[in-house]
C-alpha cells in the first residue's frame, strides 16, 4: 500500500521539474561535476594539511610531484592548497554575485511591471542605461568608483546582472497581473505585496530558474575576470583568477600554475552551464506537458 | 588633489586647484560643464599625464576595433562552418560532439584560453608572439583566437539551430521536390534565410567583443581603450575611466542601433510592416 502511493507519480509541477532535470543526462554530469569541485574546496582541510599562504623561497617553482600534487608557485607556496582554498572564494563569489543580481533585479522588475505608470517609467530608463554598457565594462566602472576589493567586486557583478533580472522579471509580471486568479486574488482584497510574493513571484520561478543558474556560471567568470585583472582579492588570498594572473609571470617555466587554476574555473562554469541547459530544456518540456493539459 | 599637485601640498594650493577645476561649483554645473564639452568631443585631461583624454582614446580605439574585427572574422569562420556541419549532419556524432564543444567553449575563461595558447603557439611551437602589440597578422592572431573561440561556440549554436529550422520550411521541401542538387538547396536557399538572424546577432557581438577585449589587452600587454580602462583604474585617472566608459557605451548603442537597421533591410517582413 505505502509502496503503491510512493510509486505514485507527484502532480506537483516543482517536482515534475525537478524529475526532468533528475533524468537529464547534462544535468546528470554537471551535478556530479559540480558536488565534486564544492566538496574539494569546502573540505579542504581534508585533503591538504599545507597552509595555501605558507611561503617556501626555497621550494619555489617545483613541478607536481607526490609531496606538491599541483606543484608550488614563485615563492614555494603549495599550489594544491591553494587551489583547493581558492575555490571557496571563487564559488562564493559567483554565488553572492547573482545573488545580489537576482535580488535587486527580480525586486525592480516586480515592482516596475506590477506598478506601471511614472515608476515603471523610472526603473525601466535606469536599467536601459545599465544595460547601455558591455557587463564587464560596467563591473570596471563600479570598481574604479567603489575601489577594488572582494566584497566591492561581487556588488559590481550583482549590479551588472541587475537589468537582465529586472527585465525578465518585468515582463513576466506584464503577462501574469492580466490572468483571472491574479484578479480573483484582488476581488477577495488581497493586498499588491501579497499579490506579487504569492501569486505572481511563484509563477515567474520558472522562467528566472533558467538565468539564475546560467547566471551563476557567467557570475563566476566575471569574478575570476575581476580577480584576474587584480581588481578583486588582495595578495596573499587564493583565487582561480588571482591565482591565474599570478602565475602568468611563469608561464614559460610553470604550466601548472595557470593551467590548473583555469580548469578549475572552466570546470566550475562548465557544471553550472550544463545544469542551466538541462533546467531550461525541462522548464520547456513542462510547460508543454502543462499545456496540454 | 595630492596627484594633481605633484609637488607637496598645501591649503592654498588645494584652494587654487579647486578653483580651477570648477569642483567649487555645485555637482549639477559641473556635470553640465561635462557634458557639453563632451558633446563637443572634449572628455576633459587626463590627471595622470595630462594628455586630452579624446586624444588618448583615439590614439587607442583603431588597436581594439582591430581586435574585435578580427575575432568576429575568426567566430563567424570556425563557428559558421562547424554549425552548418553540425546542422547537415544533424543527430549524428559529430553534431553531439560539436555541442559538447560548443557547450565548453560557452564555459571556457577567456583568460584561460588565452594563457593555453600562449603555452601551445608561442612556447612550445615559438609560432606566434605571446607580447603583441602591433597591427601585423601575426601579432594579432593569439589575441584575435582567443576573444574570436569563445564567440565561435554561439555562433555555431546559432547557425545550427536557425539551419535546422529553415530546413523544416515548405520552400526547401519545394526545392527539394524540383529536383534541386542539395548543393543549391543548402546554399541557395536554406543558409542565405538562415544566416538572417545570425548577421543580427553578430552586430550584438561586435559591441560586446568591444568591452570584451579589455582581458585580451590586458593578458597580451596589446595597445587598446579596454587596456586603457584598467590601467586608468589602477592609476586613479578618473576622467579617463569616465572618458573610456563613455565612448565604449556610445559606440556599443550605436552598434545595436545599426544591427536593428540592417536587420530591417535583411528582413522585408518586417521593412512591409
Amino acid at each position: 500500500m505505502t509502496a503503491d502511493i510512493l510509486k505514485q507519480p507527484s502532480n506537483s509541477p516543482g517536482v515534475r521539474l525537478f524529475r526532468l532535470i533528475l533524468r537529464n543526462r547534462s544535468a546528470q554530469i554537471g551535478g556530479i561535476l559540480l558536488i565534486l569541485l564544492v566538496f574539494l574546496s569546502y573540505g579542504a582541510p581534508l585533503f591538504t594539511d599545507k597552509d595555501p599562504n605558507k611561503t617556501q623561497p626555497a621550494l619555489a617553482l617545483k613541478p607536481p610531484s607526490l609531496s606538491y600534487p599541483m606543484g608550488t608557485d614563485g615563492i614555494g607556496r603549495d599550489n594544491f592548497a591553494r587551489f583547493l582554498y581558492g575555490g571557496r572564494l571563487s564559488l562564493r563569489i559567483g554565488l553572492v554575485g547573482i545573488t545580489i543580481g537576482a535580488l535587486l533585479g527580480i525586486t525592480f522588475g516586480l515592482i516596475s511591471g506590477y506598478a506601471g505608470g511614472w515608476l515603471d517609467s523610472l526603473i525601466s530608463w535606469f536599467t536601459d542605461v545599465l544595460m547601455s554598457f558591455p557587463d564587464i565594462l560596467l563591473a570596471l566602472a563600479i570598481i574604479a568608483i567603489l575601489g577594488p576589493g572582494i566584497t566591492n567586486a561581487m556588488l559590481a557583478i550583482g549590479i551588472a546582472f541587475v537589468p537582465s533580472f529586472m527585465r525578465l522579471t518585468r515582463s513576466s509580471v506584464l503577462s501574469l497581473r492580466e490572468m483571472t486568479y491574479v484578479e480573483a486574488a484582488r476581488a477577495l482584497g488581497s493586498s499588491d505585496a501579497r499579490i506579487l510574493v504569492k501569486h505572481i513571484l511563484p509563477n515567474s520561478i520558472r522562467t528566472l530558474l533558467v538565468l539564475i543558474t546560467l547566471g551563476i556560471g557567467s557570475s563566476i567568470l566575471a569574478g575570476a575576470a575581476l580577480n584576474f585583472l587584480g581588481l578583486g582579492a588582495e595578495p596573499p588570498t587564493a583565487e582561480w583568477g588571482a591565482m591565474l594572473n599570478a602565475g602568468m609571470k611563469y608561464v614559460r617555466q610553470a604550466w601548472w600554475l595557470t593551467v590548473l587554476p583555469g580548469a578549475g574555473i572552466f570546470l566550475a562554469v562548465l557544471s553550472i552551464n550544463l545544469i542551466g541547459d538541462a533546467i531550461s530544456d525541462a522548464v520547456a518540456g513542462t510547460t508543454i506537458l502543462s499545456d496540454k493539459k | 588633489m595630492a596627484i594633481l599637485g605633484r609637488q607637496k601640498v598645501t591649503v592654498e594650493k588645494v584652494a587654487e586647484l579647486r578653483e580651477q577645476l570648477g569642483l567649487n561649483d555645485p555637482l549639477y554645473v559641473q556635470y553640465g560643464r561635462y557634458l557639453g564639452k563632451a558633446m563637443q568631443g572634449d572628455l576633459g585631461v587626463s590627471i595622470r599625464n595630462y594628455q586630452p583624454v579624446s586624444k588618448s582614446i583615439g590614439d587607442q580605439l583603431p588597436s581594439t576595433v582591430a581586435l574585435a574585427i578580427s575575432a568576429l572574422s575568426v567566430a563567424l569562420a570556425i563557428g559558421g562552418t562547424l554549425g552548418l556541419l553540425a546542422a547537415l549532419r544533424h543527430g549524428s556524432w559529430f553534431d553531439t560532439l560539436i555541442m559538447s564543444l560548443s557547450v565548453s567553449g560557452l564555459s571556457i575563461p577567456t583568460f584561460w584560453l588565452g594563457l593555453l595558447l600562449i603555452i601551445l603557439f608561442s612556447v612550445k611551437l615559438k609560432l606566434f608572439p605571446s607580447i603583441s602589440n602591433d597591427s601585423s597578422a601575426a601579432a594579432l592572431f593569439l589575441p584575435a583566437l582567443t576573444l574570436g573561440l569563445p564567440e565561435a561556440a554561439v555562433v555555431a549554436r546559432m547557425v545550427r539551430a536557425s539551419l535546422l529550422d529553415v530546413l523544416n520550411k515548405d520552400y526547401i521541401i519545394t526545392a527539394r521536390a524540383k529536383g534541386l542538387p542539395e548543393r543549391l538547396v543548402i546554399f541557395k536557399h536554406a543558409l542565405r534565410n538562415a544566416l538572417i538572424p545570425v548577421v543580427t546577432f553578430l552586430g550584438l557581438q561586435m559591441a560586446y567583443l568591444l568591452g570584451g577585449a579589455t582581458i585580451v589587452e590586458t593578458m597580451f600587454a596589446r595597445q587598446g581603450i579596454g587596456r586603457l580602462a584598467v590601467q586608468s583604474i589602477f592609476s586613479r585617472d578618473y576622467p579617463m575611466v569616465q572618458g573610456v566608459v563613455l565612448v565604449t557605451a556610445a559606440i556599443y548603442v550605436l552598434i545595436n542601433t545599426l544591427t536593428d537597421i540592417t536587420y530591417v533591410f535583411l528582413n522585408p517582413k518586417i521593412r512591409l510592416k
